[in-house]
């Protein structure tokens, strides 16, 4: 079986991410990701939401072949758990390590 | 490769933000670039300006020279594409105000600019790609403006060129 390659995207946020509510932020987050992206094709991408840099700066995993859909969907997002948000991608790497120099 | 922008005045940005986007530098319009809307009966001769308007006045308008064009609701008018290819001035394309439409006003509003945007890639004007936004939600990274172009039927190659060489052009040369 092929290993199944993804890309991480680092994003900065328009709305503050708490630590305690990062949960809560993931899961809206998500939401608004499949609405933008499209039932079938999320889940080939699997988005997840694996590290809070800082208070609005977090890293989004997704597939390879996804990436691009996610990068766009992110501009499209403008509200974020009934609070307006904006994203920002910033930069997309194969590894956390390279994303963060 | 360097991209280059454009918002509006009202939009608040700081140099530190220009640089996390990937852009070189952003432009404001109006100051760096005026917009001149051809439906009120004005013309950009003289200044750097995007034209914006359409039918008979924007035809009219864009024989007078303009740094680019900005078709209005996106009409697909091949008369005029014609006489924007024969002065060749690049077609705007602003992505906010697909990043900042409502329900199925984004849909409509992007398969216009898709309509737009294959007929005038295939007749060989230049596209360019700019934000144009009023404020920092409607601002894209780079990498967001590429993706959104793919989106609307541009290659990567045209659509990383709409962000460095012709954005320039139109901005600073």
């Amino acid at each position: 079986m092929i290993r199944e390659k993804h890309r991480y995207i680092l994003v900065e946020s328009g709305a503050k991410i708490d630590e305690r509510s990062a949960g809560a932020f993931s899961d809206a987050l998500y939401k608004e990701l499949l609405e933008c992206i499209g039932s079938l094709s999320y889940h080939k991408i699997r988005p997840k939401v694996i590290k809070i840099v800082n208070a609005n700066t977090f890293i989004l995993k997704t597939s390879l072949y996804g990436c691009g859909s996610v990068v766009a969907a992110l501009a499209l997002i403008k509200k974020v758990g009934g609070t307006d948000a904006y994203f920002y991608t910033l930069k997309t790497s194969g590894t956390i390590r390279a994303l963060l120099k | 490769m360097e991209y280059y922008d454009l918002v509006r005045n009202s939009c608040s940005f700081d140099e530190k933000l220009c640089m996390k986007l990937g852009f070189k530098s952003i432009a404001k319009a109006p100051g760096d670039i005026s917009i001149i809307d051809a439906d009120a009966g004005r013309s950009g001769k003289g200044e750097r300006s995007i034209i914006y308007g359409s039918g008979k006045r924007l035809i009219g308008a864009v024989k007078q020279g303009a740094a680019a064009v900005w078709i209005k609701d996106y009409l697909l008018d091949k008369q005029l594409l014609d006489v924007v290819y024969d002065n060749t001035i690049p077609l705007v394309f602003p992505i906010s105000d697909i990043v900042c439409a409502n329900g199925l006003q984004r849909p409509r509003l992007m398969s216009k600019m898709s309509r737009l945007l294959k007929y005038s890639a295939k007749l060989g004007i230049g596209i360019s790609f700019i934000t144009m936004a009023e404020s920092r939600s409607g601002m894209c990274s780079y990498m967001q403006i590429v993706e959104i172009a793919k989106l609307l039927g541009a290659d990567e190659e045209c659509a990383r060129a709409g962000l460095s060489e012709i954005n320039k052009r139109m901005l600073y040369d």
